[in-house]
C-alpha cells in the first residue's frame, strides 16, 4: 500500500470530530466507529481528487452511508424480558412534556435524524444540509419539521444564533 | 415542551461524552488501512472472477435444458451429475445453470436478484476438498463434503461472486433459483411462515393485501410449557423509513423502525424478530400497523405489504452467562446450524482489554455468535479484516460466519473489562454435518 501521509494527518486531525458526528447519528460507540471507518475507507480510494477538501467529502459519505444502512449484522433479534400484560402502562408511549431528547432521537427515521444532526449540531444551513444529503431544500424543511414535532420541540423557542462549526468554510481551512 | 436550545445542549453533551480522540491517531488510520487492504483484495478477486466468468460463458458454460426436458436430460458439470432441485430450510430451489471450471477453479459473478439463490459445487476427482469464497462468510472457507452436499446461500436482493478452488482436479458449480416448493406453514403473497423450525412453533400468522397497512390475527393462548414468544414481522413495497407498531393481546408492546423498500424474502421468519418471555395462557393475538415515523399517522401506501407471525419457544433465557441462553440449533443466512461449542472469553476478574477465541477446526463454515453484557463500549471482530461489529454498554449480540482457525476478538474500546463483564462465543456448524 502506497504512502498517503496527508490521509493519515487528516485522520489524526479530524476523525475525532467526525466520530462525534457519527455517534450522534448511530447512538452507539461501536457503530459510530464502524460508520466513520467505512466512510474513511471510501475517502481513501478517492483521495487523489478530494485531498483539497476531504472533510466535506467524508462528511457527505458519512451521512449518506448512515442514511442508507439497512439491517447490518448488529441488528439481531430484539429481545425483551417480559411481554407486558394488558392493562399495564404503555411502554412505547412517550411523555408529551420534557421528553428525553436523546432517547426520542433514536425513534426518528434515519434521514430525519441526519437532518437534526446537520442542522443543530453541525449548524449547517438548510441549503448546506440539502447539499450533503443530496435532496432539495424543501425536503430538508419538511424532514426537519417532522423531526422537531416528534421531538416535542417548539420551533418558536429557538434561538437564531449559529455557532461556528468545523464545517464552516473558515473553520475547514484551519482544520486541514 | 422542549426548545431548540435543549436539543443543541443534548447533542453537545452526548458528543462531549464520547472519548472521540481515543483512536484518532495511528490506531484508526491503521484500521482504515486494513479495510483498504481488504477492499483491494476483494476487488482483485472480483476482477479475476469476472475474467473467469467470461471464459466460462465462452467455452465452459453448461446450458441446462429447461422445462420438462430437465427431468429426462440431466446435466453434468466436471463429469458429475447435477441434482435438479435442492432444498434450504424447507424451500425448494430449481437448477438454473451449471458451470465447468478449469485449472482447479471455477467462479461466477451473480447479478443482484429479487429472489434468493443457492450455489453448490462438485469436484472432478475423488478428493472433495475445496475452498469457497463468497459473501456468505467473512473469509474463504474450506469444505470437505460430497458433491453437491452443501451450498452457499445468496439472499434476496444480493448478488456477488462465488469462487470455488479444488484441492485436486477441477470444480464445477450449479446455480439454483427459488422454485415452487414451500415448507408447511402459513403462505400468502410469496411469503411463508413455517409451521416449525429453530425459530419456534407457529402460533398464528397473517400477511395483508397490498395497501393494507394494519393487519392482525387471533391466536390460541400460549400452550403449557411455552416460556417465550417470537414475533416475526416483515414489510415490502413501502418506504425506506417506516415504523411497525406491534400490539399483542390488545396491548402495545413494541415499536420498530425499519425499511420497507427491500426485496421480499420468502421466509417470513427471516424478517425483523422481537421476542419476549411469556407465561402459559397468555393471549398471543397480534396486530401490526405501519406508521409514518414513530407515533406518526398510519402510512398511506397502496403497495405496502405487511406480515406478522407468532412463534412460541420452550425456553427463554436472556442471561448471557447462562448455558441455557445459547440455543442448540439456530437458523442464519438460509442455513440451519447446530451448536458444537460455547466458550467464555477472558477471566471473570476482568483486567483484559482484548479477549480472543480461535474458531474450532472443522470442515466447513462456522457461525460464531458472540454475546456480551459489558460495562462499556465493545467491538467484535470476526477474523482478519472481518466485519467490525460494535456494542455499547449493556447486552450485545454479534454474528459472523468464518473459517476454522480464524480468531474472534472482543475488545473493550476505551479501557479494560471489569469483573462481571460477560463475553461468550458459541460456535455452530451446518446441521447434519
Amino acid at each position: 500500500m502506497g504512502e498517503t501521509p496527508d490521509f493519515d494527518e487528516f485522520v489524526a486531525a479530524r476523525s475525532g470530530a467526525l466520530l462525534r458526528t457519527s455517534y450522534l447519528l448511530t447512538h452507539d460507540h461501536g457503530l459510530a466507529e464502524d460508520l466513520l471507518q467505512t466512510s474513511l475507507t471510501k475517502a481513501w480510494f478517492a483521495w487523489g481528487r478530494i485531498a483539497d477538501s476531504p472533510e466535506a467529502y467524508v462528511r457527505k459519505v458519512l451521512f449518506n452511508t448512515y442514511a442508507t444502512w439497512w439491517r447490518r449484522k448488529w441488528n439481531g433479534e430484539h429481545a425483551t424480558d417480559e411481554l407486558p400484560e394488558a392493562g399495564s402502562g404503555d411502554l412505547t408511549e412517550a411523555s408529551g412534556e420534557g421528553i428525553d431528547l436523546w432517547s426520542a432521537m433514536e425513534r426518528l427515521p434515519r434521514r430525519q435524524r441526519a437532518v437534526v444532526v446537520l442542522r443543530y449540531f453541525e449548524d449547517l444551513t438548510e441549503t448546506q444540509t440539502a447539499e450533503i444529503l443530496g435532496c432539495s431544500v424543501g425536503t430538508v424543511k419538511s424532514q426537519c419539521s417532522k423531526a422537531l414535532a416528534k421531538l416535542r420541540i417548539d420551533p418558536a423557542l429557538a434561538t437564531e444564533t449559529r455557532r461556528p462549526s468545523a464545517t464552516d468554510p473558515a473553520s475547514r481551512k484551519d482544520a486541514s | 415542551m422542549n426548545s431548540l436550545d435543549d436539543l443543541r445542549a443534548t447533542l453537545d453533551a452526548h458528543a462531549s461524552d464520547l472519548d472521540a480522540e481515543a483512536g484518532a491517531g495511528v490506531g484508526r488510520a491503521a484500521s482504515v488501512r486494513g479495510r483498504v487492504h481488504v477492499v483491494r483484495r476483494r476487488r482483485r478477486a472480483a476482477a479475476a472472477g469476472a475474467s473467469a466468468a467470461v471464459l466460462a460463458a465462452v467455452g465452459a458454460l453448461t446450458l441446462l435444458p429447461t422445462g420438462s426436458e430437465r427431468a429426462i436430460a440431466p446435466a453434468t458439470v466436471v463429469g458429475v451429475r447435477v441434482p435438479t432441485t435442492m432444498t434450504a430450510l424447507g424451500f425448494g430451489y430449481d437448477l438454473a445453470e451449471g458451470i465447468d471450471g478449469k485449472d482447479g477453479k471455477v467462479s461466477v459473478e451473480l447479478a443482484a436478484s429479487d429472489s434468493p439463490r443457492l450455489v453448490s459445487w462438485a469436484t472432478s476427482g475423488p478428493d472433495r476438498g475445496v475452498v469457497v469464497r463468497s459473501a456468505e462468510a467473512e473469509t474463504p472457507v474450506p469444505y470437505r463434503v460430497d458433491d453437491f452436499g452443501d451450498y452457499v446461500y445468496v439472499p434476496a436482493g444480493s448478488g456477488g461472486q462465488v469462487t470455488v478452488r479444488a484441492d485436486e482436479g477441477d470444480p464445477g458449480l450449479a446455480i439454483y433459483t427459488l422454485g415452487e416448493a414451500r415448507p408447511e406453514g402459513y403462505s400468502k403473497g410469496g411469503v411463508t411462515y413455517r409451521r416449525s423450525g429453530a425459530v419456534g412453533e407457529l402460533a398464528g400468522a397473517v400477511v395483508g393485501e397490498p395497501g393494507q397497512v394494519d393487519v392482525s390475527f387471533d391466536a390460541a393462548a400460549a400452550p403449557a410449557g411455552a416460556e417465550g414468544v417470537r414475533f416475526a414481522l416483515f414489510c415490502v413495497d413501502g418506504p425506506a423509513d417506516a415504523f411497525l407498531e406491534l400490539e399483542v393481546g390488545g396491548k402495545a408492546v413494541s415499536s420498530l423502525g425499519t425499511s420497507c423498500d427491500g426485496p421480499l424474502d420468502p421466509d417470513g421468519s427471516a424478517g425483523v424478530v422481537t421476542s419476549f418471555r411469556i407465561k402459559p395462557g397468555r393471549d398471543l393475538s397480534a396486530r401490526v400497523y405501519a406508521t409514518d415515523g414513530y407515533e406518526g399517522p398510519l402510512l398511506q401506501d397502496d403497495d405496502l405489504v405487511l406480515g406478522v407471525a407468532a412463534y412460541t419457544t420452550d425456553s427463554y433465557v436472556t442471561d448471557v452467562g447462562s448455558e441455557e441462553s445459547r440455543a442448540l440449533v439456530v437458523e442464519n443466512g438460509g442455513h440451519r446450524w447446530e451448536r458444537i461449542d460455547t466458550v467464555r472469553l477472558g477471566s471473570v476478574e476482568g483486567g483484559e482489554r482484548t479477549v480472543t477465541s480461535t474458531v474450532p477446526d472443522v470442515d466447513g463454515p462456522v457461525l460464531a455468535i458472540v454475546q456480551t453484557r459489558v460495562s462499556g463500549p465493545t467491538a467484535v471482530e470476526f477474523g482478519e479484516g472481518g466485519t467490525f461489529v460494535g456494542s455499547d454498554r449493556g447486552n450485545g449480540r454479534a454474528t459472523g460466519v468464518v473459517a476454522p482457525g480464524e480468531v474472534i476478538s472482543v475488545t473493550r474500546r476505551n479501557g479494560e473489562f471489569v469483573p462481571g463483564d460477560e463475553k461468550v462465543v458459541s460456535y455452530y456448524v451446518h446441521a447434519g454435518r
